[in-house]
């Protein structure tokens, strides 16, 4: 017993190894990912453009006003906003259900599971282009050429009006099923017994999943909420390559305005003021999202 | 897969043996590996006789296939590594790494990026060799009286048609812009979809208004110090070009374009003229194979765009990639030698060879134009080919804007004036640099 | 009795929608693969249909085009690596998090989330100076550590998650009372039980690094170490793209990572489970 009491285990009691077991990651962390994002922040107080590369002056905070000022930084943050929004929606409500329903004892169900997550191994160049095909007015696109076909009129996916949300409807296909795999394994960790108290109480499904099943979801929900969130906010790739931001600005988002700004322009500075505030901004909702995710789990509690 | 994750795990169980020895072993292994890497690769170019040099370039190796034998050739101490960077990360790419001191050997420029590199000093002088070229060719690589890169051959963008479509519906080929315009309301008379346009993209509308601007003003007295006074800031948009494009709009209330085109893009309007729904379509020599790979059979060839008044009509192109040397590079000297070698009469015909079509700069060296732009040859003759952006300096970015702009203008969401005025605003920011 | 009938049909109903759905959802990947098969003229002239005949010289084409065997290899390499150092460096980091109540411990694991937020194409500039200053330029080894940190904490985020809710500090008491120094504990008692959460970290890194397009473009000059997307990438030219050419390319670069997905289905559904558990 004596040795017990010296040896008992203090959380923390790593010690002198606790810095070894830690530093490889921090180090790769490090020198990768926030020393270069502390030259950003640097740049965005200087006069840093693609044609003035050496001589950097301190410039003040210029460069945030013009990022502030620039008349497309509204049309940006409203569209990455409805983007974040409806997408991590779209996840949860579309992903729940599908998850609910394909952790039941069907014979399919692992076809299934990897039809509907197929679409998220695509790299977002392929997404695009893909799904410019399908969605295209002309002739050949094929949603347009079945409508045709029915004798109903066809649809302009790409107007200012609706191109974001065709964007978005590409997106859903495609991570709607990456939400289910994370809801699916956080429903395999609720313990049967429950619903079998449920059931001997003669609850329907559907009180089930509302009583049950989706109090226990919280800690799911949560990751695909934040994942949903930040990653929505980041969109850059899938919507350069279906709209390039267009037709007009109906589908620049932050992320396409500060390339474009930032790197292709040239104006580097304005880029990495750009990538400060988003990452402010986006750091601050993310703390929204866990506060509110955090009463939800403790109401549940 | 258990056993991927099987032999992960033994992996993992190897080091953390060896961890439990000594301390950080992990760490100083993966570094080790890395070390052994890199130093490798330094060899592999530094050995043999040969100089290996870096060319980068927007379009794939296939375009430049002859020219890559040729030279093989033609400069036999030095080996060519061709980098292919798809065109919208080009720049940004190229000017990383020329920022960073390093950078291609030989780079393919744009005149933008020519012009930004050369104020840099990035870029070797080549004047000497540029004098073997036309100053049409020249002009957009010269910066301070210095020719920074060598023109490539040029490239041009028409309107494609096709001759059936036309023959049988005796509709003869328009001479003036408001001819083209009766043409195409023949064609939408006959149910026949004029003109394929994928107005997703900012491009059909950016050139095809200006090659009209070009057609109406810039090319005439009044109108050809536009550009350079426009690069200087001294001029805008606004207010100068709005009469003539009041008068191209006719285009979309005619219903030539419409909204509905803007979900359409590029490849899926080239479908819809190769099948025969279109009658014609906006695009240059790059686009050919693809069209004929579509529908072998079409018959198609190509027009220039027109003005108002009778001409030989216009078409928006200008000199091709520019081909410029590294100043910084370790290997300046090899690289000029294959420039000197591109700089040849040889040179030029195998650069020809897969850019089929377009015309070559350097004095005294042409080509046959296939038959398939037969209707255009009147417009090359006279030298109308002309790219407006191109004469916009640092600002030349600022085109997509401009297509951007047109777009709005055409979804309504704005008006002319408008839209012209953000293309000034965007110049004026880009020329503050 | 008259439940479990009334269930089973039930069941019943709901697989035929299911599977309708699918199909549903399906059809976007099978219009890919079948264009794949076709001659440009018959994908034009009727896309959804079946190829007339079975058209593999597209896929032979696009096998020798892009060097896909070296191409493979170099991806393959990258990603495994990136996967490696991302398990190995991810799960000690999250472990050591998870087994502190330190102030130092918590504000690191802060400090570790925050580059989820981190804008890293604003980043390329500098990070190309870096790689530069490290001669790692044109070695696969920059677009790994590259695409480790860009993933890092995402791992330590799980794996501290996974270690903090799931593995019992008794285990390793009773290893400790065996005389079992902390790293032999870790490596021997500790790394076998992440095996649920290892999983997730490996298909989430794999697909992204995969994917993963400007790392290499920047990084990866010579042609001998490019990967697979800078292949299927020199089919876009400056005004337009050979689309025929491109899609079995795609195709054949992602095909892998199906299979690989088939093969980890179960472990991800385990793996990601445990990472939830406790959010």
């Amino acid at each position: 017993m004596p040795t017990k009491t010296k040896k008992k285990y203090v959380p923390g009691s790593l010690g002198k190894y606790f810095a070894m077991f830690v530093a490889p990651a921090l180090i790769v962390y490090l020198v990768f990912s926030i020393v270069p994002f502390l030259f950003t922040i640097y740049y965005s107080f200087t006069d840093y453009t693609d044609m003035n590369p050496i001589n950097l002056h301190f410039t003040g905070i210029d460069n945030y006003i013009k990022v502030l000022n620039s008349p497309l930084m509204r049309t940006a943050i409203k569209n990455s906003l409805i983007y974040a929004v409806v997408l991590t929606g779209a996840q949860v409500v579309l992903g729940l259900p599908l998850a609910v329903i394909l952790n039941m004892k069907l014979r399919t169900r692992n076809l299934l599971r990897a039809t509907f997550f197929f679409p998220a191994v695509f790299s977002s160049l392929i997404i695009g282009y893909l799904w410019n095909f399908i969605l295209s007015s002309s002739n050949y696109g094929l949603i347009n050429n079945l409508l045709a076909k029915v004798g109903l009129p066809t649809f302009n996916f790409f107007t200012s009006q609706n191109a974001l949300y065709s964007v978005l409807l590409t997106q859903i296909w495609q991570w709607t099923g990456w939400a289910m795999v994370i809801f699916l394994a956080n429903l395999q960790s609720i313990s049967g017994d429950l619903y079998e108290a449920a059931e001997i109480d003669g609850a329907s499904g559907f009180t089930r999943f509302f009583r049950i099943t989706l109090p226990l979801m919280c800690p799911s929900v949560k990751i695909v909420a934040v994942t949903g969130l930040i990653g929505g906010m980041k969109a850059f790739d899938v919507i350069y390559s279906m709209t390039s931001g267009g037709p007009g600005d109906a589908t620049q988002t932050v992320m396409m305005v500060m390339m474009r700004k930032g790197i292709s322009d040239g104006f580097y500075n304005q880029g990495a003021a750009f990538g400060v505030c988003f990452f402010v901004v986006v750091m601050i909702l993310s703390a929204i999202m866990n506060t509110i995710m955090q009463k939800w789990s403790d109401s549940i509690q | 897969m258990k056993k991927a994750i099987a032999s992960v795990l033994a992996a993992s169980m190897a080091l953390s043996l060896a961890a439990c020895g000594g301390s950080s072993t992990a760490t100083s292994s993966s570094t080790a590996t890395e070390s052994t890497a890199s130093s490798t690769t330094a060899e592999s170019t530094a050995s043999g006789d040969k100089v290996t040099l870096r060319m980068t370039y927007w379009n794939s190796e296939d375009t430049v296939k002859a020219l890559l034998d040729y030279l093989g050739e033609a400069v036999p101490d030095v080996q060519i590594e061709y980098q292919f960077i798809d065109n919208s990360n080009y720049d940004t790419i190229v000017d990383t790494q020329l920022s960073a001191g390093e950078g291609p050997d030989i780079i393919c420029e744009s005149p933008a990026s020519a012009l930004k590199h050369a104020k840099l000093g990035y870029l070797a002088d080549v004047s000497d060799l540029g004098a073997k070229f036309s100053d049409a060719g020249t002009s957009v690589y010269s910066y301070d009286g210095k020719t920074y890169a060598l023109p490539g051959i040029s490239w041009f963008e028409g309107i494609y048609y096709n001759v059936d479509l036309f023959e049988q519906n005796n509709i003869a080929l328009p001479t003036t812009f408001d001819e083209y315009l009766d043409v195409c309301k023949k064609f939408q008379d006959l149910g026949i979809k004029p003109l394929a346009a994928g107005l997703k993209s900012w491009e059909p509308m950016l050139k095809n208004s200006m090659a009209f601007v070009t057609a109406e003003y810039l090319s005439t007295d009044e109108g050809k110090d536009f550009g350079g006074k426009y690069r200087e800031g001294q001029a805008t948009l606004n207010g100068t070009w709005n009469p003539y494009l009041e008068k191209w709009s006719e285009m979309i209330t005619s219903g030539v374009y419409t909204t509905d085109m803007t979900g359409i893009d590029h490849d899926q309007a080239l479908e819809e003229f190769a099948t025969g729904n279109a009658a014609m379509f906006c695009s240059g020599p790059w686009d050919l194979e693809a069209i004929q790979s579509k529908n072998p059979d079409l018959n198609l060839n190509m027009m220039p765009f027109y003005g108002t008044k009778a001409s030989a009509g216009w078409l928006i192109g200008g000199p091709g990639c520019g081909f410029a040397v590294n100043e910084n590079s370790a290997n300046k000297e090899a690289a000029l030698k294959v420039l000197a070698a591109i700089a040849t009469e040889e040179g030029q015909k195998a650069l020809w060879e897969n850019n089929q079509g377009g015309s070559s700069y350097m004095s005294g060296v042409s080509f046959d134009l296939p038959d398939v732009y037969s209707s255009v040859a009147s417009a090359i003759d006279a030298g109308n080919v002309y790219c407006p952006w191109n004469e916009w300096g640092s600002a030349a970015g600022a085109h997509e804007d401009y297509g951007t702009e047109m777009q709005k203008y055409l979804l309504g969401e704005e008006d002319l004036s408008t839209a012209l005025s953000n293309v000034d605003a965007a110049v004026a920011e880009l020329l503050s640099k | 009795m008259n439940t479990r009938k009334f269930e089973r049909r039930g069941l019943i109903i709901t697989e035929t929608l299911m599977v309708l759905l699918a199909v549903l959802w399906a059809v976007p990947i099978y219009y890919l693969i079948v264009t794949t098969l076709k001659s440009p003229a018959e994908a034009t002239a009727s896309p959804l249909a079946l190829p007339s005949t079975i058209n593999l010289q597209n896929y032979i084409d696009a096998w020798q085009k892009m060097e896909f065997p070296r191409a493979f290899a170099n991806t393959l390499f990258i990603t495994a690596m990136s996967v490696f150092l991302i398990v190995l460096f991810g799960s000690m980091a999250g472990y050591a998090l998870a087994r502190t109540s330190s102030k130092l411990g918590g504000r690191l694991f802060l400090f570790f989330l925050a580059g989820l937020v981190v804008p890293f194409q604003m980043n390329i500039v500098s990070l190309y100076k870096i790689v530069k200053a490290l001669h790692l330029m044109n070695s696969p080894f920059a677009v790994i550590l590259v695409d480790v940190a860009v993933n890092m904490p995402q791992a330590v985020f799980l794996f501290r998650e996974f270690v903090h809710s799931t593995v019992p500090v008794e285990l390793e008491e009773a290893a400790e009372i065996d005389g079992c120094g902390t790293i032999q504990k870790f490596f021997t008692i500790v790394f076998p039980l992440l095996k649920p959460v290892m999983a997730t970290v490996i298909i989430i890194v794999t697909l992204n690094v995969w994917n993963e397009f400007m790392t290499p473009l920047l990084f990866l000059q010579s042609r001998a170490n490019d990967v697979i997307l800078q292949e299927v990438s020199r089919n876009i030219g400056q005004f337009s793209t050979d689309w025929t050419a491109m899609f079995p390319m795609m195709m054949l670069g992602v095909a892998p990572l199906m299979i690989f997905y088939l093969f980890m289905q179960k472990y991800i559904i385990a793996g990601v489970a445990a990472g939830a558990v406790k959010g």
